[in-house]
């Protein structure tokens, strides 16, 4: 395996998340390779500095404007009696009528009528230069990992198409 | 007692809240507070605008409360609310600058707004976490684009499961650790002239 392939491993190493069999074949590897010493040093130094970073903790005043907010909005979780969800004055609802007749007809006649799809276009997806090379970069990583991984999965054949 | 884990104490508040109990919402505001926040405002690195986002959650919550079945933790649900308006927030304001510098005002070094992790042990590292380390891994974090930010906090900061953060994000796990093991390479990367400096 090469230092590259070990280097993926150092992190799940330093934080103590590795089967005894892998944890074995990185400590031999470490006995006999300087520059992954090296890495798993300064990835040891990252982690601790990751989790020793301090928190920042909700202001009170924070806390008060969310308590604030959420009493100035009962009406929105208050629940409508079912039987009053649809009043509507009897006057409006005769007005209302040929309207919806008017409407159930042209439905009628719109789902009987052919209308072709029109071919429709991709839609625009902003995506930046960084987001694009991050994301091939994963695609690589992961089919590196399945590719390490041993025997891959019937199913994660067919789900990514990989089959090299 | 069975009943007094948090998980059960957890579980009843959301009941009585999705009940109508605003006091049980007020008490899951406080439970949760600090952690959406602290993610909130490492992600967008801005104090102010990480005080309205963490409103912001708590109210979608609240509004969404009914809608919450229990099939996911409650955490997962709030991180997944919190992340999607961080990455909206990110997205608006990449429309109105390129580049923002990371926000790092006086204010910050006010004792009372931070809380450190309880060290039991001291290592060699704890004597060089100095300002000037925090400064760096602070502003290596900070440079890290969303999609990796999100996994490396809520892995290495909050503490969530692979899995968590696979549900909290819509991505499968093998996504998630590819995305970690970026972030933190990149990290690592922006820390480690500075590390080596100070071992010389």
């Amino acid at each position: 395996m090469s230092c590259k392939r070990y280097r993926r491993l150092l992190w799940s190493y330093a934080s103590d998340e590795l089967r005894a069999a892998e944890r074995a074949a990185v400590e031999q590897h470490l006995t006999c390779c300087a520059h992954c010493r090296h890495t798993l040093q300064s990835v040891q130094q990252t982690l601790q500095a990751l989790r020793a970073m301090p928190r920042h903790r909700a202001p009170e005043s924070l806390l008060a404007r969310v308590h604030a907010e959420i009493a100035r909005q009962p009406a929105k979780r208050t629940a409508v009696p079912s039987g009053r969800r649809w009043m509507v004055p009897l006057g409006w609802r005769w007005a209302l009528a040929p309207v919806l007749g008017v409407l159930v007809a042209l439905l009628w006649w719109w789902s009987q009528s052919p209308h072709p799809t029109p071919p429709q276009p991709f839609p625009e997806v902003a995506v930046t230069s960084q987001e694009y090379a991050e994301t091939c970069i994963e695609m690589h990583q992961q089919l590196e990992m399945a590719d390490w991984a041993g025997t891959p999965t019937a199913n994660y054949l067919i789900t990514t198409g990989f089959t090299r | 007692m069975e009943l007094d884990t948090p998980t059960h104490v957890e579980a009843t508040l959301i009941a009585r809240a999705q009940a109508q109990d605003d006091t049980a919402f007020d008490q899951i505001v406080r439970l949760y507070a600090d952690r959406i926040y602290n993610y909130v405002r490492r992600m967008v690195g801005n104090p102010q605008d990480a005080e309205d986002i963490t409103q912001e959650v708590f109210l979608r919550a609240y509004q969404g409360l009914s809608q919450f079945d229990g099939r996911a933790s409650f955490s997962t649900w709030l991180f997944r609310i919190a992340t999607n308006l961080c990455i909206d927030h990110k997205r608006r304001q990449n429309r109105r600058v390129q580049t923002v510098p990371y926000h790092r005002d006086e204010e910050d070094d006010e004792e009372g707004d931070w809380e450190f992790p309880d060290t039991t042990q001291p290592s060699a590292l704890d004597q060089l976490l100095s300002k000037e380390l925090e400064a760096v891994v602070e502003q290596a974090v900070h440079s890290l684009s969303p999609k990796l930010k999100t996994v490396l906090l809520l892995y290495d900061v909050e503490g969530l499961s692979y899995e968590q953060i696979a549900e909290t994000l819509g991505i499968p796990m093998g996504t998630v650790k590819s995305r970690l093991f970026a972030a933190r390479e990149q990290v690592r990367k922006q820390v480690e002239p500075y590390l080596r400096g100070e071992s010389e």
